[in-house]
């Protein structure tokens, strides 16, 4: 499968015919999809007129921008005017977007080709899509295995090589733990550098949309598309971004914190290993790698308490909009509160309805300033620390997940178990911080042997684009990453 | 900490309907949930401002001016099962006992 920006300079060039990327990518999605299940719906015929439409224009001569003819599929959680969005609920079924998120316009407006809306956990609550109305995604490397989540579907659709280009969305680690567990590039950027206008709200404090990759260079791409300000999203900053894809993809001297903050009984060792590897290869290309003692980032471990009252808190009061009045189906009570407790008790998942009672515990009287004032309050130390390591250095290195692709059912008797696979992704997600997934190399032994690892690079607030350069420069050093049957490569 | 009585009130306030056995598995695994969240409560935070948005730079805002939704009322009510004549159908919450404030 060609890279986003070799498809987009081809046809840019007249050398490649939209068309038959189109169709390509639907054959791919066609003959991988049953394995994977990534898609919850996928409109062929807007797909191809889309791609017609897109040949014409290069024919008069005319610029079709940055992706031109690159196959993106979306979450179903980000709007695309008159396309499914279920955020993989059960309240939202049948439910049709009325207007296009802010990132799809952009997308097409650079003449992206989205095809297809890619499979969640409900309302992006969780890590391995189990939690989805609509079935669980597979994992491409081993299909009895999760895909991780909650951006699954999107990770599994560019794992399987079925798309270049996915986009998902990240509140703890939905959109670089699915991409450290199906060997591809995800990215979640500052908070407040890609507008939220069209995404279903979680939590709004943290959410962010972002790009799963195949290659590391396209994240940079389709991050220089999609960020910038946006009036229709409040906190969406204002000013320019500098361009990722045209920073310098040079490591020389650049300063790399490896926290022991990071590491803990959890994470597993042949994960521990190729992370170490990655870190030879940046100092071979020229940074400087400093391991940082334990006690500079304390309050990281605590993520995991601090970002599910946070998040839950936050989503307790988003999710208080569907009550089966205005969106979707409706369950009848025999009075009004009646038809409200019946329509979100049936139509809500167990997972969206435990965090709901957590957060709506958290906020409610005799309890608000124990657990959720408590959690803003270690927050405030959580991105305290990172501002002091970014003082001294430039990069904060880790795992980007404890561990590899764990089997389908495995975690799913034990709610606290799966809110672990957090545990490295919350923290920058806290602080607002950019952060890349990029492949590190498949675990050699124990249970996640032959599996890929995540290499997490997190960054200040506003240096997407240095993120972004650095994994693009490790993946130049260290070569194109490992890649699964599925996808039409070999796994090393 | 988590008793049934805990949970009916949180359900109430969160307008969800949980069945008798929900509620059961509810107070354990918010009662488990909590314990592991404990270790909150342990940290020393006197005097630390709460930290509601990690960002502190001023968003983009939107101009002083009225927009109007591009999208005509038919479209926005095809959405819903529970529409008529332009209106959308909800129960009657006059004289209704059991709705709260």
């Amino acid at each position: 499968m060609l890279s986003a920006s070799s498809i987009a300079n081809r046809v840019r060039a007249g050398e490649l015919d939209p068309v038959a990327v189109a169709t390509e990518a639907l054959s791919r999605l066609d003959a991988r999809e049953p394995a994977v299940h990534a898609y919850l719906h996928v409109d062929r015929e807007d797909v191809m007129q889309r791609a017609e439409a897109l040949a014409q224009r290069v024919h008069r001569g005319d610029d079709p921008g940055r992706l031109a003819g690159v196959p993106v599929s979306l979450k179903d959680n980000i709007a695309v005017k008159g396309q499914t969005l279920t955020a993989g609920s059960r309240i939202l079924e049948g439910y049709r977007a009325p207007y296009t998120s802010h990132v799809a316009e952009r997308l097409q407006a650079e003449g992206a080709l989205l095809l297809g809306r890619t499979n969640l956990d409900e309302f992006a609550m969780g890590a391995s899509t189990e939690n989805s109305a609509y079935g669980a995604s597979r994992n491409p490397w081993d299909t009895s295995r999760v895909p991780g989540g909650s951006s699954g579907g999107s990770a599994a659709a560019v794992g399987a090589g079925i798309v270049p280009v996915a986009l998902g969305s990240e509140t703890g680690g939905s959109i670089r733990q699915p991409a450290a567990l199906c060997g591809v590039t995800g990215f979640k950027p500052t908070y407040g550098h890609v507008s939220r206008y069209g995404l279903v709200a979680f939590g709004s404090s943290l959410d962010q949309i972002g790009p799963i990759t195949a290659h590391a260079e396209d994240a940079a791409l389709v991050y220089d598309v999609i960020a910038g300000a946006d009036p229709r999203d409040s906190t969406c900053l204002r000013g320019e971004r500098p361009s990722a894809a045209r920073a310098k993809a040079d490591v020389e001297g650049l300063r790399i914190a490896v926290p022991e903050d990071f590491v803990d009984d959890s994470v597993d060792a042949h994960v521990l290993m190729r992370v170490s590897e990655a870190m030879a290869v940046l100092e071979e290309a020229g940074a400087i790698v400093k391991v940082v003692e334990r006690g500079r980032l304390a309050h990281a471990p605590l993520s995991i308490p601090v970002y599910y009252l946070v998040s839950s808190s936050e989503a307790a009061a988003n999710l208080s909009r569907f009550d089966g009045m205005r969106y979707g189906p409706r369950h009848e009570g025999d009075t009004l509160l009646d038809t409200y407790r019946a329509t979100r008790g049936e139509l809500f998942g167990p997972e969206v309805r435990r965090r709901i009672m957590l957060g709506t515990f958290a906020l409610s009287a005799g309890y608000h300033d124990a657990w959720y004032r408590k959690a803003l309050q270690v927050r405030r130390l959580i991105q305290r620390e990172f501002e002091a390591l970014f003082e001294e250095f430039d990069l904060v290195a880790a795992p980007t997940s404890p561990f590899g692709a764990f089997s389908m059912g495995e975690k799913t008797d034990d709610p606290y178990a799966m809110y672990l696979c957090d545990l490295l992704t919350a923290p920058a997600c806290l602080a607002g911080l950019p952060s890349v997934s990029v492949p590190c190399g498949l675990s050699k032994r124990g249970p996640y042997k032959g599996l890929p690892v995540g290499l997490q690079l997190i960054g200040a607030a506003g240096e997407d684009h240095r993120v972004l350069a650095t994994a693009r420069a490790f993946e130049s050093e260290r070569g194109e990453p490992e890649r699964c049957e599925l996808f039409g490569g070999s796994a090393a | 900490m988590i008793d049934p009585d805990v949970v009916r009130r949180v359900a109430g306030l969160a307008r969800l309907g949980l069945s008798p056995e929900e509620s059961e598995t509810t107070i354990t695994q918010l009662q488990g949930i909590l314990e592991h969240f404990e270790v909150l409560g342990e940290v020393e935070t006197e005097g630390v401002e709460p930290l509601a948005h990690a960002v502190d730079e001023p968003g983009t805002p939107g101009a002083d001016e009225i927009l109007v939704f591009p999208e005509p009322q038919d479209t926005l009510l095809s959405l819903t099962e529970h529409a008529r004549e332009g209106f959308l159908v909800v129960q009657r919450i006059l004289g209704d006992s059991d709705a709260e404030g």
